[in-house]
């Protein structure tokens, strides 16, 4: 059970799930800022977050086409016939391939257990340890986390561009907090 | 004087005179005839498309660089321009600010000396954070940290960048003119375009566009752009000026912010230093410098920021009155987070660190530059 209440910093599966609930705007407000949280220290979940809405976007900028009022009906009538035709076939492929399945672990059961648990755990932690890209701290430490130090040197700027009166420092405050999906500079 | 007449017949001297007399009249017709020359030269080269412009601005003829040969800027617009620095109106309205496809809307409240105060309404993210600016300092309130960032400015700041706005406009580097008039929130306003003078552009690069009142000086519609389009655009869509505004100087004080935020000042000590080696010597590093900048951009200034152990060198970047910012820190512990050289930009603010001498840099950069511009500067860092 996933504790939604909250997120650990580094707890990307537990923010996985919420995803979908954050880019459809049915989070609560807490949640919603814990997760945002979680995504300004995180660049995987933020990559997720962008391909969501893109898809999302991509959706709802399709065509939208007319039917006919008894195209669900005729539709449903033809894939019925297909079914029909097909069904002996498949129930027979089914029931040979569970028997397989069956048979396998079947064999499987009868190779000692100790070993290949040791096995696949040296394993795991050699993966772990020597492969890079699934290492956890240097993904971690190759994601763009933004710190105190960043933090500082934002508020930094914005006091900059405050000082002049043709800085607009609201459209900073926005430009420094922008998405990498807006980078096309494109006209508002 | 000698009286060649008087001389006998045959006379050397008579001789050489005469020959003196023939040479000095050769040089001076050689000279005269190549300064003539020189002047149709030069009068051929002069650019005919803005030789014609009439030359009405009082206290600002360009000087004579070459850059500022062609154009010039509108002494009504430039006063305009001036006069928003100087503006001691109060007013309060609503104004809404649109980067790309984001947008934010903010209650406004304005004052004398510049003082300006914006407590956002939205996007949830900033909804009730409050930004200040008073002649002196920034106040940064957020609210879902609870936490009011303080900056302190030297005095005369904002008069020392409209100095160098003058300058700019003075030396022909910028482009002020006046291109319209169109109401805003109810407000006959002045349009007035701010471009940068490139040379083989007529009437430069467009940096800014502004809606200023008039009577009032305030600006009601701020388009910042670049040579790809409008960056961002703030306008408002609701003011009142004046006594009805109910906008008092208290507005723009710290105690107008909710009492138990804790306050931070964000940066203890700035300092503008003369040199990148005096940087250096502050911030205890090397620092790294562009190899490549983005067309028209010249470094404006270096300053060191303190906060807490770290010192940081600031170096600002403009090109007429578009700015971009870069600051260096040595990172000081090991694993650090801060990722290697980018692969692709990331708008608005970007960090990461590089190997230098033996120490490693956290560079971060801040600014609007274009995607190609930012990854190849970014990439150049030497």
């Amino acid at each position: 059970m996933i504790n939604r209440k909250n997120i650990p910093n580094d707890n990307c599966d537990m923010a996985d799930a919420l995803l979908p609930q954050f880019v459809a705007g049915e989070l609560s407000a807490r949640q919603t800022w814990q997760l945002e949280k979680h995504l300004t220290s995180c660049r995987d979940c933020s990559l997720k977050v962008e391909q969501l809405r893109q898809t999302i976007g991509l959706l709802q900028n399709c065509t939208k086409l007319d039917t006919s009022d008894d195209f669900m009906a005729k539709l449903h009538a033809r894939i019925d016939a297909v079914d029909a035709s097909a069904e002996d076939f498949k129930s027979s492929e089914q029931r040979t391939s569970f028997r397989d399945i069956f048979k396998r672990i079947g064999s499987v059961r009868r190779v000692p257990g100790l070993p290949i648990g040791v096995a696949l755990g040296v394993a795991a932690v050699l993966m772990i340890s020597l492969i890079p890209g699934i290492r956890p701290s240097q993904s971690a430490a190759n994601a763009y986390q933004p710190d105190a130090h960043t933090s500082t040197v934002v508020e930094a700027q914005l006091a900059q561009t405050a000082a002049d009166p043709l800085g607009d420092a609201a459209a900073d405050q926005l430009v420094v907090h922008q998405d990498s999906s807006t980078l096309d500079n494109s006209n508002p | 004087m000698i009286n060649i007449y008087l001389l006998p017949k045959g006379s050397k001297i008579k001789y050489a005179l005469g020959a003196l007399a023939i040479v000095v009249c050769t040089a001076t017709s050689v000279v005269s005839a190549k300064a003539q020359l020189g002047r149709t030269f030069k009068r051929a080269h002069k650019p005919a498309a803005h030789a014609s412009r009439p030359l009405r601005g009082y206290g600002y003829r360009p000087s004579k660089s070459k850059a500022s040969q062609q154009v010039y800027s509108d002494p009504r617009a430039v006063n305009l321009l001036l006069q928003t620095f100087t503006s001691h109106a109060f007013y309060k309205g609503v104004q809404h600010t649109q980067v790309g496809s984001q947008i934010s809307v903010q209650n406004v409240m304005g004052g004398p000396q510049g003082r300006l105060r914006l407590d956002y309404i939205s996007p949830p993210r900033f909804a009730g954070d409050v930004m200040v600016t008073a002649p002196k300092t920034f106040l940064h309130y957020i609210s879902t940290k609870q936490r009011t960032y303080v900056t302190h400015w030297p005095a005369g700041k904002r008069m020392r960048i409209a100095t160098r706005l003058r300058t700019l406009i003075r030396n022909g580097k910028l482009l002020v003119t006046q291109t319209g008039w169109q109401e805003i929130a109810g407000v006959n306003c002045t349009i007035v375009r701010i471009a940068r003078n490139v040379a083989g552009v007529p009437g430069g690069v467009t940096q800014r566009q502004v809606w200023i009142d008039p009577a009032n000086g305030i600006i009601l519609r701020n388009e910042r752009w670049s040579p790809a389009g409008i960056q961002s655009v703030s306008y408002f869509t609701s003011i009142d000026m004046g006594g009805a505004s109910g906008v008092t100087m208290r507005d723009f004080t710290v105690a107008s912010l909710p009492a138990n935020s804790h306050r931070q000042r964000i940066i203890n000590q700035s300092t503008r230093v003369l040199s990148l080696e005096a940087a250096e010597q502050s911030a205890g590093i090397h620092v790294l410098l562009p190899a490549y900048i983005p067309a028209g951009y010249h470094i404006n200034g270096i300053w060191t920021v303190h906060h807490g152990k770290l010192t940081s060198v600031l170096m600002r970047y403009s090109a007429g009155v578009n700015h971009f910012s870069i600051f260096e820190h040595q990172v000081l512990r090991r694993g650090s987070s801060y990722p290697h050289p980018p692969l692709r930009p990331r708008a608005g603010v970007q960090t990461w660190r590089q190997e230098a001498d033996g120490t490693t840099i956290a560079i971060t950069y801040i600014g609007s530059l274009a995607p190609s511009d930012q990854i190849t500067m970014e990439r150049s860092f030497r």
